[in-house]
């Protein structure tokens, strides 16, 4: 993948905002196109067929949820969603849509490069899904024998747990709303059992995590969902 | 001795008629009193038993008695009668008397006719004195009773005055004038006011019965109300209008609309009371306006209040924000001249991104309070995990904390809270925050939850300073530091900000000083706050046992 230079699309509106993430991402050997507008940002995402789409949610002339499903009939690939604190409703549609992950503004140079390398290498590296065992901190995760262990001693846990974290695992990085972990794990029709969802999370965070309270590998996206980062 | 009895007649007629010039109106006032009074029967049967009694009693001592002492006697029953029943009993009874004292008293006995012609002039000085005295007490007794109406009214029109001057709203102004001209005058009443817009409208007082309202009674009360003249008022209009308008005039301007109802019965009834009425519509006009007046100064207050309010926060957001932006503008120049080694590059950069970052949450919580005052805040509750928001907020706050120990002790029974997870998020951000800004590092701080009956009781403490005294509650105001001259940045808007949104939540937050009893060796702040606790979701356990029915398959 180093033969040919990664190709980001960013859609923002906010000139300062685009000449800063430009000159960051440039800087890490990346080639952005900016859009200002949705338009504009769809037919950049249909032209030069990116790596990777950053996308500003508050864009003029449309709605950036609306980016999002227009990109989505085509392409799966990965959407990182810029918004702003306090518009948990809009980050939840956005992800519901479709969008791989968010950052929150004001967001750090480090943060955003990050969460994008993590969507890329995941993206290139799509082996990983079909790997047996998935290692994480001191645990260890076996697919096939479906058992979970911490330094070889088996981690009991029940079937909503496993498949709870089989989930977190094979989106890892990424931010999974409570509707969609509750249509994979229960199955459609369950949306409504947000707390259900918390409780179970709360059992495989005593399971799993060294101090639950103080979660390393479970992140809890407040008003939006959940987060999985295994590395 | 005909021509002498008219004549006495004439004269007496002549002295009543006098006397009924100058009392017309009062007399005119008391037609439903003398109704009442000509209705009633007992008089005439007194005036029969007195006369009778009377009569008897002579009859035993007529051969002991003078005729003299006999008149004497009738006469007392008269006056007893006038001064009792009125003036129809007394004449019946002044005719009675002189009838009995001719036939019983009078030889021949037993007969209408008299020996001696000089009783004539008795018996005619005897009716012409009698019928006096009894115009006289009656008219007496008129007097008393006016008297005593009037005092009545004065003292319900004091009373009325008295509760109108310590009513605070209109509301309750509408609740006193009912209960009080109801009182009075024994009628339907209603009361039009005028709403912000200038349209007048009927005040409903709940429990109440108001006069049902029609279209032409409101436009009837809306011509009222603009031409400020009552309607229905004397002879002419009383016919036509089934109710009495009177406008409410205050000093300053019209009020309202005072309506009356006029049963056909007591329009007479009503004469004198319009007067009452008009007194009553003015002390009513001016509790309205100085209701009226109280409600302008308040809103005056108000806004000086928040002009206030508005100036501390101008204050307060010219200087935080303004230091932070002076340390960025003067590190970002700094930066773009070449001549800074690398190390103090680093170094001017860390602060940069720290000034920049002290900005945003200073930004973020003037927004929040700006949010949660503009009545804008919607609670998105949910039944929720506390461990977890707590989670998430060290995780938010882990730059900030990354030199403090913090220590989650939560009860394992703990049930599932309702509340909004991001606001309370802000919550456990803001209290942590200030815990971390004002101990020390390597200091801790606690978090732990307990249950009561009604509530859960979640307490943020730690190792600092603590609150100063009497400042507990003066630190969840709005721009108020614990202190003021600290060199800690803040506006003192996270403290109240925390409040705002546990009370939205129907919980309470207060701060308490460690009293540092024995084996508590902690003595900083403790900052405390409620959540109801309410019904889990969690009772209905059907999908629950369901899951762990299937869920014991798995190993």
């Amino acid at each position: 993948m180093n033969d040919r230079k990664l190709h980001i699309v960013l859609i923002e509106d906010d000139k300062q905002i685009r000449r800063f993430l430009s000159i960051t991402l440039e800087s890490e050997g990346m080639r952005v196109y900016e859009a200002e507008t949705g338009q504009q940002g769809i037919s950049k995402v249909k032209d030069h067929e990116p790596d990777l789409v950053i996308l500003d949610l508050g864009l003029p002339d449309m709605d950036g949820v609306k980016v999002i499903e227009h990109i989505r009939v085509w392409s799966s690939l990965p959407i990182l969603v810029l918004s702003a604190r306090s518009e948990e409703p809009q980050k939840v549609r956005a992800l519901d849509a479709g969008a791989d992950d968010y950052v929150t503004k004001p967001f750090g140079s480090s943060e955003l490069l990050a969460r994008i390398r993590a969507h890329l290498r995941k993206k290139n590296n799509p082996n990983h899904l079909v790997e047996s065992r998935f290692c994480f901190g001191d645990i260890t995760v076996d697919f096939n024998l479906r058992r979970v262990t911490r330094n070889n001693n088996v981690i009991h846990l029940t079937r909503i747990e496993y498949r709870l974290l089989t989930t977190l695992i094979l989106n890892a990085g990424k931010v999974l709303t409570h509707n969609q972990l509750l249509r994979e794990v229960w199955g459609p029709g369950h949306a409504e059992r947000g707390h259900y969802l918390r409780i179970y999370m709360g059992h495989l965070r005593h399971k799993l995590e060294r101090i639950p309270a103080r979660p390393a590998y479970i992140f809890t996206e407040t008003g939006v969902g959940y987060r999985f980062v295994g590395d | 001795m005909n021509d002498a009895l008219k004549r006495l007649h004439k004269i007496i007629k002549t002295f009543i008629n006098a006397k009924k010039v100058t009392t017309d109106v009062s007399a005119r006032a008391l037609l439903n009193i003398k109704a009442t009074e000509s209705e009633h029967p007992s008089g005439y049967v007194w005036a029969i038993v007195g006369c009778v009694g009377v009569t008897m009693l002579a009859l035993k001592l007529r051969d002991t008695l003078a005729p003299a002492n006999s008149i004497l006697m009738y006469l007392m029953v008269v006056v007893l009668l006038a001064a009792r029943f009125g003036r129809k009993p007394a004449v019946i009874a002044s005719i009675l008397a002189v009838l009995s004292f001719d036939f019983f008293l009078v030889s021949p006995y037993f007969s209408i006719r008299v020996a001696d012609p000089q009783y004539l002039i008795t018996f005619a000085a005897m009716l012409a004195v009698a019928l006096i005295i009894s115009h006289l007490t009656a008219h007496l007794r008129q007097q008393v009773q006016i008297a005593l109406l009037r005092e009545s009214r004065a003292a319900s029109l004091f009373n009325l005055s008295k509760d109108l001057s310590a009513a605070l709203t209109y509301e309750q102004i509408a609740a006193i004038v009912t209960q009080h001209i109801v009182a009075m005058l024994h009628t339907k009443i209603s009361l039009l006011l005028p709403d912000k817009f200038g349209e007048l409208s009927v005040f409903t007082v709940q429990g109440k019965h108001n006069i049902p309202s029609s279209n032409a009674f409101l436009s009837m009360a809306k011509k009222v109300y603009e031409e400020q003249l009552p309607i229905g008022f004397g002879n002419d209009s009383a016919q036509i209008y089934q109710h009495l308008y009177v406008p409410l005039r205050a000093p300053m301007r019209i009020r309202g609309v005072l309506v009356v109802v006029l049963n056909k019965s007591d329009q007479s009834a009503l004469r004198e009371p319009i007067r009452l009425l008009e007194t009553c519509a003015a002390q009513i006009a001016i509790a309205i306006e100085r209701i009226h007046y109280v409600n302008v100064a308040q809103s005056a207050v108000v806004a000086m209040e928040s002009e206030r309010l508005r100036n501390s926060l101008l204050s307060a957001i010219s200087h935080d924000i303004r230091t932070p932006l002076t340390t960025i503008v003067g590190i970002s120049t700094a930066l773009a001249s070449n001549s800074i080694s690398k190390e103090i590059q680093r170094e001017m950069m860390d602060a940069l991104q720290e000034e920049a970052l002290r900005m945003n949450s200073l930004v973020t919580n003037m927004l929040d309070m700006a949010k949660l005052h503009a009545g804008g805040i919607k609670l998105n509750k949910q039944w929720q995990m506390l461990e977890e928001v707590i989670g998430s907020a060290l995780g938010m706050l882990s730059r900030s904390l990354a030199d403090h120990s913090v220590e989650v002790h939560l009860p394992a029974s703990l049930p599932l809270l309702e509340f909004d997870a991001v606001l309370l998020e802000r919550v456990f951000c803001n209290l942590l925050d200030n815990a971390a800004k004002y101990t020390l590092p390597q200091q801790t701080i606690w978090i732990h939850a307990k249950c009561t009956d009604v509530d859960v009781l979640i307490a943020v403490e730690d190792d600092g300073p603590g609150i100063s005294k009497g400042m507990e509650e003066a630190i969840f105001e709005k721009f108020t530091r614990g202190d003021p001259e600290s060199a800690l940045t803040g506006v003192g808007l996270g403290l109240s900000i925390c409040r705002a949104i546990i009370e939205a939540h129907g919980g309470r937050i207060w701060a308490e000083k460690h009293t540092g009893s024995a084996g508590d060796a902690r003595r900083g702040a403790c900052f405390i706050f409620s959540l109801p606790l309410g019904a889990p979701p969690g009772s209905d356990f059907s999908l629950d046992q369901h899951a762990f029915i299937e869920e014991s398959l798995i190993q």
